[in-house]
């Protein structure tokens, strides 16, 4: 099989020749090429070339990650991540600092209708990006557009998303600071979900119309984590959250896209919830926060997971600590299928090589069906 | 402060929340660079996207 054929098997619910692997390298990506992050950020060609490298590097892996380390934070995109209306500070040409977000509230808690009455555009940063180098970076993305997918094609990897769309109260929480936003849970709440459910829309039109490269997977990816049951109880999730996160899966999923849930957080207490849900239509992808192994308990084959090999493993241990924990993770939670081995969340720039090639082998060497 | 100053600020604040700060010590000149700069990204992202919340 290949990759795209395993990953797409593992969702349907029918079970792959072994269990998938995937390596989502996003600032590792710099490590892996020899070259500074913030050269990444700043010269497309070379973000191009550390992704193809990271992908010879990486031989073996089964799906694909977009092909523009950094675009999302450049982008003038309604998401919690770009610098256009958040303070992210990103790395610099010849550094290796990775992106930070300053929280500091924006508006204080009765702006609410300020931000809804003047929207985003009204919150501009003043250190925003440059437009023309904006627009001249997605230009040179488009002219390597075609090499980029023949890549894809040749390859036949399965690919992770070229969109996304957050829930909105991440977005939200960007604004307020995050205290701000929980205590207005309890102040505000009917202010805080009206803003709320005036962003969504827009940033699932957004999500769904504008994609990074031509995407034969069709995925999304649905990113979440201020509304995560590590800051709001289940409760209040159900109380608060369940109509926003609900509208977006129904969105992406009446468009015919595949959500890739990135979620952020410990959403274990939550899983069950997911059951709710169309089964075999999409995947989650947990960070280290989650049980993974509750989840395969709580989903029953319900729906495909991916991850979660932790960034401290990776970074900090062994070659054989790596082996130990993954062939733990394909004995238990790829069991019967429905899983794919990948690291949590996203790969940390000083992860060791030798760690993640371990992580790949082990999906080879012990993940067979 | 001059009329054309005060219309230009008035101006600023009325595209952009951070307004104070981005005319802090500046010239005429300088604001007016400024909210040229504003209203041409405000526009290009307008077209982009084509959202409710980019008014």
């Amino acid at each position: 099989m290949t990759g795209r054929e395993r990953i797409r098997a593992v969702i349907a619910g029918e079970l792959p020749d072994r269990v998938p692997v995937a390596v989502l390298a996003t600032e590792h990506q710099a490590t892996v090429a020899n070259v500074p992050l913030g050269d990444l950020y700043t010269d497309p060609d070379k973000a191009i070339t550390a992704w193809k490298k990271t992908l010879e590097v990486y031989e073996g892996v089964d799906m694909a990650f977009a092909p523009e380390t950094g675009i999302g934070y450049l982008a003038p995109f309604p998401d919690s991540h770009s610098s256009w209306f958040f303070r992210w500070v990103l790395p610099s040409v010849g550094s290796n600092e990775i992106p930070q977000m300053i929280e500091e509230p924006i508006i204080s808690g009765d702006e609410y209708p300020l931000l809804r009455e003047r929207g985003l555009l009204y919150f501009l940063r003043p250190d925003r990006p440059d437009m023309d180098t904006f627009l001249a970076r997605v230009a040179k993305l488009g002219k390597r557009q075609k090499e980029i997918e023949k890549i894809l094609d040749d390859k036949q990897l399965w690919n992770y998303a070229s969109s996304v769309i957050s829930v909105a109260t991440d977005l939200l929480a960007n604004f307020r600071g995050l205290q701000g936003y929980l205590t207005d849970f309890i102040d505000r709440p009917d202010e805080l979900m009206k803003t709320a459910q005036w962003l969504q829309p827009s940033m699932i039109k957004a999500g769904l119309e504008v994609n990074i490269f031509n995407n034969p997977d069709n995925t999304v990816a649905i990113g979440a984590n201020r509304c995560s049951p590590t800051y709001l109880s289940p409760a209040m999730f159900r109380k608060f959250i369940e109509p926003l996160f609900r509208n977006v899966l129904n969105a992406v999923l009446e468009a015919g896209r595949t959500p890739v849930l990135h979620l952020d957080g410990n959403w274990t207490p939550l899983a069950s919830w997911f059951l709710e849900m169309p089964p075999h239509r999409m995947i989650f992808h947990l960070d280290d926060m989650n049980d993974i192994h509750a989840w395969k308990k709580a989903l029953n084959g319900h729906s495909a997971l991916m991850g979660n090999v932790p960034a401290s493993l990776l970074s900090h241990s062994t070659p054989q600590k790596v082996t130990e924990f993954c062939k733990k993770l394909i004995a238990e939670v790829g069991d019967g299928g429905g899983f794919v081995l990948c690291n949590a969340c996203s790969m940390p720039i000083d992860a060791k090589v030798e760690n993640v090639r371990t992580m790949i082998e082990t999906a080879h060497k012990y993940g067979r069906y | 402060m001059s009329e054309t100053r005060e219309k230009l600020l008035k101006k600023l604040e009325e595209l952009n929340f951070y307004h104070a700060q981005l005319a802090e010590n500046k010239s005429e000149k300088e604001i007016q660079e400024i909210i040229r700069k504003l209203e041409r990204d405000r526009e290009i992202i307008k077209n982009i996207y084509k959202l409710e919340i980019f008014k």
